[in-house]
């Protein structure tokens, strides 16, 4: 299995309209950015090429700050492609762990309310 | 389109630790089944159906077994962990075998001509291509930190000469049978006309 990570700038997730059944895809607001993986299960590089280009519309409004993989070979053709430097793997991963904590401490701002707080929920039976 | 099997392959992939089981077998397993020796007989012939079964070093994803004592499992086939995706994995020895709990994750994607509307009723893709590279194959996962959604992404080499006008998809547990989880109509039918034309497909899950 090949591993990709992007830095993603401008991070979007799918939303699904059930009463038309269709995709609408929706910005993400994540201060400092999101990262994207990518777990490739075949060693076709240029099948991995096409299909990183392809899902990356479905994650992202905007073009990768960075690539990195697992496969040097594989991390330069993206990189090459999309315009934007390789890194290391291992920066690529704390990139990962970085972006969830930007994410949790995002959500927790939004929260209303301090820890601490109790507040009547209503009757939940 | 989620299909109806597919709401309940999820609700029992994310929320269900149970019905897993152990045991030795002492029969040779062959390339798609394995005898639980001992064990007694399930109750149904879809008692495990999509759970993961580990022996050895490979494991195999559950497609049906039979209502006997001993019960008879069979799996779509025997993988090696490092390549899912990959060739079929070595056929394990007789030993200690294990069901997971849970259920196979779905990510093999498959193709058909079939431009039928997707419906949550369908178990099956109608007129499954096979053949000349366009058979089911391990899609490629893709995830983005934070979001509630993630994508499965199949390139397709079509390998044959006969012009294909390709018009939805189905996602699977499986590399043969298994379960149908998600079956999604091309927004654009993609033509392929001849050997080493390429369709890309990204199918987007929301969770």
């Amino acid at each position: 299995v090949i591993h990709v990570y992007l830095g993603n700038p401008a991070p979007v997730e799918g939303v699904v309209d059930p009463s038309a059944d269709e995709l609408t895809l929706v910005a993400l607001d994540v201060p400092g950015g999101a990262v994207t993986t990518v777990d490739i299960a075949h060693d076709d590089l240029f099948a991995a090429v096409a299909e990183v280009r392809d899902l990356w519309r479905y994650h992202s409004s905007g073009p990768p700050t960075w690539v990195a993989s697992d496969h040097d070979g594989l991390a330069a053709v993206l990189a090459s492609g999309f315009g934007c430097p390789a890194i290391d793997i291992d920066a690529g991963v704390a990139e990962v762990v970085a972006a969830n904590d930007r994410a949790s401490t995002a959500a927790g701002d939004a929260m209303e309310g301090t820890p601490g707080d109790v507040r009547d929920l209503g009757d939940l039976r | 389109v989620r299909t109806n099997l597919g709401t309940d392959w999820h609700a029992r992939a994310l929320g269900a630790l149970t019905n897993s089981k152990t045991g030795t077998g002492t029969t040779a397993p062959t390339a798609t089944t394995i005898t639980l020796d001992d064990a007694t007989a399930p109750g149904s012939t879809s008692a495990w159906n999509g759970q993961l079964i580990t022996c050895g070093a490979v494991f195999g994803v559950i497609v049906s077994n039979t209502n006997a004592t001993p019960p008879v499992v069979t799996v779509d086939r025997w993988y090696d962990p490092t390549t899912p995706g990959g060739a079929a994995g070595t056929t394990p020895a007789a030993g200690r075998y294990q069901i997971l709990a849970g259920m196979a994750p779905a990510q093999w994607m498959a193709i058909t001509t079939d431009a039928t509307a997707a419906a949550a009723t369908d178990t099956t893709l109608g007129t499954e291509e096979t053949t000349n590279g366009l058979g089911r194959a391990y899609a490629t996962y893709a995830h983005t930190t934070s979001a509630a959604s993630y994508t499965l992404t199949k390139a397709f080499t079509y390998t044959g000469s006969a012009s294909k006008v390709l018009a939805k998809i189905g996602v699977f547990n499986a590399s043969a049978g298994g379960i149908m989880t998600f079956e999604s109509v091309l927004n654009a039918t993609s033509t392929v006309n001849a050997s080493g034309d390429v369709t890309t497909v990204t199918e987007t899950v929301t969770l």
